[in-house]
């Protein structure tokens, strides 16, 4: 064990691509006062590579990014981006035959984290609701993180569930390069998804923690015309409603 | 280099072919009746499979089971269809192995012939085929009985979903083509609807020459062909015509009758039916030996089977640690409706299958790389289907695997292409411009 821990942040390209996304994970990281090593802000975790069936290509790719990785000397990696998250848990090793030497940890994971340890504290909103939904990546297809998230957000709101949910939660339509092969498809998937499960949840608030989720259900959300609703990635939602001290 | 040539036009020619599909799949979007049947459909199969699965949670055991012994025949495919050849012409049926669709047509040419008439049961494997036109290409007249298909043969159009071809129709569409082939006015009217295609399609049965159909299980040990149905016009089909002429896909073999009957419930029950209304079991043509025991082929049904064993890829697929999950599929068209995609527009995501289960067997089995390229990137890849299938197939892992294949084959549409190379050029597939 080292003595000190070296906490990296590995942004991913779509938070960095969204200036809103970036802003409210950075903005969570002050406010939390994280003291991180910030990484990933230019290079990209390979995922794409390999959704685009460059195999080959990704695995030169992956060296690059391990070597930026073991360079910072971190001991400890935290990603908002569950397909970032992915890649280094599972795609790393298991593809690549890469032991990166330390873990990664999805964001939701360590908010569970920092809020038992009472270095972070929401605010207490009695009459808030919000519909959290479950990305696919750390999810279903991922370690079934679907009860975290909503202990987090229970600690600030009441949590109100859609029918289908969990595992069995519908898909944004953001993921698998959809929104950059069929980008009217991806945000119809999106539009009908909000439509089917959250129009009538007595919330306009959608928080999931996924960037590639929030964009998508941000513009599916963007094309409904009975309510408008706020979509947030759990740093930015956190971020706003943390207790300043 | 001539090669660099050839790889220059495949990317131009799947470019197109994209963009082609591209504007197909926009138009879908904007298509209100597609919206609303599909809308009508998810609903009903949603109550309908919920209901089916409550009344039978012990199915759940039952699916477990039934991929064993799926995942056992597939690894023994060639040694399943021997066996079930060797039943079938033990019971006087005609038997036949077809490589690929168009060895198939050939079988098929010489057991029809031409001026035939065709009474068809629904069968997607016949898509394979192109078995209509091949069929009126021939000379024969084909009629499709089954509701949803007759209803898209009367439109033109090709079937949408694997269970219920006529998904995207919603009735007015389908009383305004009723209305062109009575003459009169028809009423959107489900049941008056159905009357009419009843009505009109009762005598094909009794005037045709030749019942076509597949089969959902055949069994290696008797080799008995199952077919479900609930509307009663695969029953007409294969027993009122002289001659009986199925076309099965290799997925279809079971050991046995009891695993065919598991095969059934599990099918059933995952399909959203509490029970269907009927189940015919058909091994040989029709017999008797009433008078003198002396034995007459043709009693009262047809005098004559003929069954195709249709190959098209599956072999190699099975052969493929990765592919050979494609062949549990039981076509019980669950993940289709549960998908994210696929009720936005229906089967314009596909070729002859459709949907994310679709994608690998365009590549492999109906329609080539070129056909899957493009419908490999509208897949969100989210995995819901692999929770939702009653085989657990993950068809978002198919689908990464057949992205893998294209990318080697110079397949990948430009812009994810140039999405990848900015990656291996820049490290980002969003580099600053500056």
């Amino acid at each position: 064990m080292p003595d000190k821990e070296k906490l990296g942040v590995f942004f991913g390209c779509t938070t960095v691509g969204a200036p809103h996304l970036l802003e409210g994970l950075v903005g969570f990281l002050v406010k939390a006062r994280i003291d991180y090593v910030p990484l990933g802000k230019d290079l990209c975790c390979g995922v794409p590579l390999l959704l685009a069936g460059y195999h080959r290509e990704a695995g030169a790719h992956v060296q690059r990014v391990k070597k930026h990785m073991v360079e910072a000397g971190i001991t400890r990696m935290v990603t908002s981006c569950p397909h970032c998250y992915l890649m280094f848990r599972e795609g790393f090793p298991n593809d690549f035959g890469i032991e990166l030497g330390f873990e990664t940890m999805h964001f939701v994971e360590f908010a569970v984290e920092l809020l038992n340890q009472g270095k972070i504290k929401l605010k207490l909103h009695k009459d808030m609701k919000i519909v959290y939904h479950d990305p696919c990546g750390i999810g279903r297809r991922g370690p079934g993180l679907h009860q975290e998230p909503r202990s987090v957000l229970a600690s600030c709101a009441e949590v109100v569930e859609a029918e289908r949910a969990d595992k069995l939660g519908t898909c944004c339509g953001g993921g698998g390069l959809l929104r950059a092969s069929l980008p009217k498809l991806a945000v119809a998937a999106a539009k009908r998804k909000i439509i089917d499960d959250y129009l009538n949840k007595g919330t306009d608030i959608i928080v999931t923690s996924c960037p590639f989720c929030t964009l998508n259900l941000t513009d599916g959300a963007g094309e409904i015309t009975e309510r408008g609703f706020n979509v947030f990635d759990l740093p930015m939602f956190l971020a706003e409603n943390m207790e300043e001290e | 280099m001539s090669g660099n040539a050839k790889g220059a036009e495949t990317t131009e020619d799947i470019n197109k072919a994209f963009n082609a599909y591209k504007r197909k799949i926009y138009r879908a979007l904007k298509d209100d009746f597609l919206k609303t049947a599909l809308e009508r459909a998810v609903s009903s199969f949603r109550k309908n499979r919920d209901a089916a699965l409550a009344a039978f949670p012990e199915v759940e055991g039952k699916r477990e089971r039934l991929l064993e012994i799926k995942d056992e025949v597939i690894c023994n495919l060639a040694d399943y269809v021997a066996r079930a050849r060797e039943a079938l012409e033990r019971n006087h049926a005609k038997t036949y192995y077809a490589s690929d669709a168009s060895a198939a047509n050939e079988i098929l040419a010489d057991i029809i012939g031409t001026g035939k008439t065709i009474v068809k049961a629904k069968s997607i494997t016949s898509e394979e085929l192109e078995f209509n036109s091949m069929m009126e290409e021939t000379g024969n007249l084909v009629w499709e009985t089954d509701l949803g298909e007759f209803i898209i043969q009367l439109l033109g159009e090709k079937p949408m979903h694997i269970l219920a071809p006529a998904v995207h129709v919603p009735r007015e569409r389908t009383a305004k083509v009723f209305s062109e082939v009575a003459g009169r006015e028809m009423p959107t009217d489900p049941e008056k609807l159905t009357m009419f295609a009843r009505e009109f399609l009762r005598d094909k049965y009794f005037s045709a020459d030749v019942g076509f159909s597949g089969a959902n299980f055949i069994t290696a040990d008797t080799g008995t062909m199952f077919l479900i149905e609930n509307e009663g016009n695969i029953r007409f089909a294969t027993n009122a015509p002289e001659v009986h002429v199925a076309v099965i896909g290799l997925e279809k073999l079971m050991p046995s009758l009891s695993d065919a009957m598991l095969g059934l419930e599990v099918l059933m029950r995952y399909a959203g039916y509490l029970v269907t209304s009927y189940v015919s079991m058909i091994s040989g043509p029709a017999k008797t030996g009433d008078i003198e025991k002396i034995t007459v082929y043709g009693a009262h049904g047809p005098r004559e089977l003929h069954v195709i064993f249709l190959d098209n890829g599956r072999l190699k697929a099975a052969r493929d640690p990765d592919y050979r999950e494609m062949l549990r599929c039981l076509r019980c068209g669950a993940c289709m409706y549960e998908c994210a995609i696929y009720p936005l527009v229906s089967g314009h995501w596909g070729y002859h299958y459709m949907g994310g289960i679709g994608v690998p067997w365009t590549a492999l089995i109906s329609g080539g790389l070129t056909k899957a390229a493009p419908l490999a990137y509208s897949c969100a890849l989210c995995g819901r289907c692999k929770e939702i299938c009653p085989a657990g197939i993950d068809s978002a892992k198919l689908i990464e695997r057949l992205r893998r294949d294209l990318k080697r084959e110079g397949l990948v549409p430009g812009f994810i292409r140039k999405m990848a190379e900015a990656v291996i050029n820049t490290g980002t597939p969003y580099p600053k411009e500056d």
